[in-house]
């Protein structure tokens, strides 16, 4: 749950019985010509610039995403520390100690004019389920601003700005001398690639979970009067559903940037750096940013646009403190509550509502760990992509495993996920024996899902 | 009802409408800005400026095109052909004879079939040189308008040190029919 819960109103006049169509793609299988070409580029092509790839940031094996605790697992040679390495880039291109501290990547949103005071540190957004959370009526919204694309603002223009900001090799950023931009084909195939990551359609809530805290999490999430989570976040994914009416993905600003004692600015004080304020969505920004999906945070914090929060269960709870219902979002909300509430919790229903997003984050690991094996056994993988398929899938149960254990949810299920991590890492790390333990990985994934939620055909 | 629907009013007046980033924008030679060049914005020479009203007017094989500059557009200088960072410019660096592209501020394809009609840019990028840019891709060449290979410019570098800069053509002699045929200047690039 981030930045955009607003909006209040009775469950009668909000209500979201009949969500709307979230796909409208044609949807392109892993498989495919375009989609493997992306993947190639986005793993491997640095565009002549300094190192660095799209996956240097946005790693596979931590959910397309990056943090500081992975970057610290990180040699000092890896492209991510390029800043401290190459003379021409180690000044205002990046933070170091922000990005080894905080996993914050310095973005110029607002220009490059002043590289010296003008500059964001933003954490890394995941790049799963973008198929979701992208469109809105109004046009594409990328990044965490939802102005994160240059050009016409697409997905596909994306890579082009991520190029001249993240790539070059001096801050002069000269097209074909430090950097060469992605030409139309690449740009199309890593579309493609993104595209076809992670969960290629919503949800549709409620599930029928088993574990009683999550259920009544699911509850508190979906009651426009209580939780009012389901409103910015139909679905727990990243679309509102405003008076009835579907919005797609929008903007909010729910006061993140105002909130107390921020790891970034206690840093900042410590070392004796100022962090700038993020005015958010455009130039000069309005103060908003775009509501991401929920079904993959538990697994992808820090949280927020600057990582403020580490926790799922902290974030729940920004929504329930002042600086949310002072934010214009939360103002907003209140206006509309017939008792001028925007939104309260107490820590019990706080902690439902993350073991939910817990549940519903480890239902996705496992149908994601379960699809990369499925395409494994059924010989649906390109060869040179089956090693990091088969890290993704151990990746993937680790998390599956980490999310439930952090929230004390489901021990029986982390039994049978501990049996999987045991025979995925078997099946990455050898051939001998890998389809058995592969097939048998996915027989132990079942019996855990069967544990945390009931399956219309078990 | 009523509550209902003031309450859409008023969330969707704080949702902020969607829009692309555009501090990039500088660093993207002619021809590639993403999603926008080929489709929403129009190439060719700048054919005549005029300071006092601020219009100029864009002149490319298929007919003309009259930009509005206003304190809301930005000029960007295109240096990267000469592997020199770009700048911003000024209606200074405006001058006949100097390959552009520009972009409308009502930035759709039907507004590009209004020419002649005097409209507010929200971005030029001019070329002073005229030289194909080594950020070009393959197989995508501006063709020159016959008559301007030759034309010397003097834009002024960062330090404000005045130099002549002789464009070379961009394609010999033997095969700028060919290239010319396939993109045409002075209307949105074809790729």
């Amino acid at each position: 749950m981030r930045r955009s819960l607003l909006l209040a109103g009775s469950l009668g006049v909000f209500g979201c019985s009949s969500p709307p169509p979230a796909t409208h793609h044609e949807r392109p299988g892993r498989g495919d010509e375009l989609v493997s070409r992306g993947e190639d580029i986005f793993f491997n092509e640095t565009f002549g610039g300094n190192g660095r790839t799209c996956s240097t940031c946005h790693r596979a094996e931590r959910n397309f995403t990056i943090d500081a605790v992975f970057a610290a697992t990180l040699p000092p040679d890896d492209p991510l520390f390029i800043a401290e390495r190459r003379p021409s880039l180690r000044k205002n291109f990046e933070q170091p100690a922000f990005m080894r501290g905080l996993g914050l990547i310095l973005e110029n949103q607002d220009g490059f004019e002043d590289l010296e005071n003008n500059f964001n540190l933003r954490g890394v957004p995941h790049t799963l389920a973008l198929r979701t959370s992208v469109d809105s009526p109004a046009g594409p919204r990328t990044g965490w601003a939802g102005d994160g694309s240059p050009g016409d603002g697409s997905l596909r223009s994306f890579a082009v700005g991520a190029v001249i900001q993240h790539f070059p090799k001096t801050l002069h950023r000269i097209a074909g001398v430090d950097f060469r931009l992605p030409s139309d084909d690449e740009l199309n195939a890593l579309e493609a690639f993104l595209l076809s990551l992670g969960r290629q359609e919503d949800l549709n809530l409620p599930l029928p979970l088993k574990g009683a805290v999550a259920q009544r999490g699911q509850e508190i999430f979906l009651d426009d009067t209580l939780g009012k989570c389901n409103i910015c976040h139909l679905n727990a994914g990243a679309n509102a559903v405003l008076g009835g009416q579907f919005v797609g993905n929008a903007n909010f600003n729910t006061g993140v940037e105002d909130l107390p004692d921020q790891a970034a600015d206690l840093l900042g004080e410590l070392i004796g750096h100022t962090v700038p304020p993020d005015d958010g969505f455009g130039t000069p920004g309005d103060g908003t940013f775009n509501t991401p999906p929920l079904v993959e945070a538990a697994d992808t914090g820090p949280f927020f646009h600057n990582g403020a929060i580490d926790t799922i269960e902290g974030a729940v709870a920004f929504y329930d403190g002042d600086t949310f219902n002072n934010s214009p979002a939360g103002k907003v909300l209140a206006s509309f509550d017939p008792n001028g509430v925007g939104i309260r919790l107490d820590a019990t229903e706080i902690v439902a509502v993350a073991a939910f997003l817990r549940v519903i984050n480890t239902l996705e690991n496992i149908g994601v760990t379960l699809k990369l094996f499925d395409d494994l056994l059924q010989r649906r993988v390109k060869h040179r992509f089956i090693q990091r398929r088969l890290d993704q899938a151990l990746a993937e149960t680790r998390d599956a495993i980490r999310v439930l254990d952090g929230g004390g949810l489901h021990p029986e299920a982390i039994t049978h996920l501990r049996r999987t991590e045991t025979l995925a890492a078997r099946a990455a790390q050898s051939h001998f024996a890998r389809r058995r333990n592969m097939g048998v990985a996915v027989v132990e994934l079942k019996k855990a899902r069967r544990l945390i939620v009931q399956e219309e055909n078990p | 009802m009523t509550r209902s629907l003031l309450m859409v009013g008023v969330l969707l007046a704080t949702a902020s409408a969607a829009h692309a980033q555009k501090a990039t924008e500088i660093y993207i030679p002619i021809g590639r800005s993403p999603g926008l060049s080929g489709k929403v914005t129009v190439t060719g020479f700048i054919a005549t400026v005029d300071d006092h009203t601020m219009v100029m007017s864009v002149k490319g094989a298929d007919g003309g095109w009259r930009a509005v500059v206003t304190d809301r557009s930005k000029i960007y200088i295109d240096r990267s052909a000469q592997r020199r960072p770009n700048r911003y410019g000024t209606m200074d660096d405006c001058k006949p004879g100097h390959f552009c592209e520009i972009k409308y501020v009502s930035g759709d394809a039907a507004a590009l079939r209004r020419r002649g009609e005097p409209r507010e840019i929200e971005w030029i990028k001019i070329r002073p040189d005229n030289r194909r840019s080594q950020a070009e891709p393959q197989g995508h060449r501006v063709a020159r308008r016959s008559g301007s290979s030759t034309a010397s410019q003097s834009p002024s570098d960062d330090s404000g040190v005045a130099m002549t800069i002789r464009a070379v053509p961009m394609v010999s002699a033997r095969r700028s029919a060919s290239h010319s045929a396939m993109v045409s200047c002075g209307s949105p690039i074809t790729r």
